[in-house]
């Protein structure tokens, strides 16, 4: 699975491809997710968080939010399981501390 | 009247006031031309231009002139020009004119050693920037690049620009926002409006790609691919920012007055950071860019111009 890390404009976005162990460990942080109604907020330039892909689904996760896209539908629930944060570590021993940190509120 | 001559870096830059009959001198020369806007010329050291402040606006509206304009360096900023009006730019032999009047009237405001170099500038203006362009390229047998040394060629035997049309198109975000263009289209495709599904980066279409990203290199970077600071022949306005050592981004004017862009692989859109729409004293220079925080300038983007 790729994680990408959504921030830049021109140059194309950081992106990692998730080790087997990292990969069991997203699965048990998108069990018990609780759904909710609002969306995130549009980002615009800057930090915008992470996106998940496989074949089958894109997964979103930025400001408390993971939204879930499959099969043309699709699901938002609250970040109750820390998934951006542990994204974030993921990002930060790859060097790009820096990008997610970019002030943008 | 006030001029300012744009020279110095560190120090604050000499400026005078002219007299009457030099007001109207200078009104003579400049009413109704396309003319630069008083906007920072960011990456030039030395020589910049002149930067003209006509005192009222009544003055102005009489005389066909914004009430501050920059003339003469190579750099040029937003031109004031009306859209779709052929308001001519002056010619290489006009700019060369004036400037070398403009200068006469300092008197001694400015000091010797200035006047001299400013001088000696303005006796090879083209010069200045296209030999830096000559000197940084490799060689290359493309028609494109061929095309480009003739351009440069023409313009620093003192050959006149062909008149500024300024060409901005209605804002058209449903183009870009969809599941087939939207991921494979930067700002960078949208800002020259050329849809390559290439994530187009500057420079890569002429063959000078570049990784450093600061307002010098990403502008050579797209200068190289057509789209530059001064306004030849048709154009669409485009703004350049950075994210210092990070990321760049462009903005591109459309019709109706305001400006667009589409932040990477998101959505093109008319507003910033802020979620207000970039018109009216909201621009480019001075909205809410995140960290993109170098306003490198505005540019000038052939219509047509393509990208990769």
């Amino acid at each position: 699975m790729k994680v990408e890390l959504d921030a830049f404009s021109g140059r194309p976005n950081p992106s990692w491809t998730l080790s087997p162990e990292d990969a069991e460990e997203l699965t048990k942080r998108l069990q018990g997710l609780r759904s909710v109604d609002q969306a995130p907020v549009e980002p615009g330039l800057g930090y915008r968080g992470f996106v998940l892909s496989s074949p089958e689904r894109e997964i979103r996760v930025y400001q408390g939010f993971v939204t879930v896209k499959e099969g043309g539908i699709t699901k938002r629930y609250a970040d109750v399981n820390q998934i951006e944060r542990w994204l974030t570590e993921q990002a930060q021993q790859r060097g790009y501390g820096s990008i997610v940190s970019d002030g943008t509120p | 009247m006030i001029v300012t001559l744009d020279v110095f870096s560190g120090r604050p830059n000499p400026s005078w006031t002219l007299s009457e009959k030099e007001a109207r001198t200078l009104t003579e020369r400049f009413a109704g031309r396309a003319l630069q806007a008083a906007t920072a010329v960011e990456g030039v050291l030395g020589y910049r231009g002149f930067i003209v402040q006509v005192p009222g606006d009544d003055v102005a509206k009489k005389a066909a002139l914004p009430d501050t304009f920059r003339f003469g360096g190579l750099v040029a900023g937003e031109f004031t020009a009306p859209e779709g009006l052929a308001a001519s730019a002056l010619h290489a032999e006009e700019a060369h004119d004036a400037a070398s009047w403009l200068l006469s009237t300092a008197r001694g405001d400015v000091e010797d050693p200035v006047l001299s170099y400013v001088t000696s500038v303005l006796k090879e203006p083209t010069r200045q920037r296209e030999t830096q362009e000559a000197e940084a390229a490799a060689p290359d047998v493309s028609e494109d690049a061929q095309d480009k040394e003739a351009a440069a060629e023409a313009a620093s035997a003192g050959a006149a620009l062909a008149a500024c049309v300024i060409v901005n198109t209605p804002y058209n975000p449903g183009f870009w926002n969809v599941p087939s263009v939207q991921p494979y289209n930067n700002c960078y495709n949208y800002a020259m409006n050329w849809r390559s599904n290439t994530f187009a980066q500057p420079g890569r279409i002429s063959g000078h790609p570049n990784s450093v990203m600061q307002c010098a290199n990403v502008g050579t970077a797209a200068d190289w691919d057509g789209c530059k600071t001064f306004c030849s022949g048709r154009n669409k306005n485009v703004a350049l920012v950075v994210w210092p050592g990070t990321d760049y981004h462009w903005y591109r004017k459309h019709s109706e007055g305001f400006w667009g862009h589409k932040p990477g692989g998101t959505a093109a859109r008319n507003t910033d950071n802020s979620g207000r729409v970039i018109g009216g004293a909201l621009t480019p220079q001075n909205c809410n860019r995140g960290p993109y925080t170098s306003f490198c300038g505005y540019r000038f983007s052939p219509e047509g111009m393509q990208v990769r």
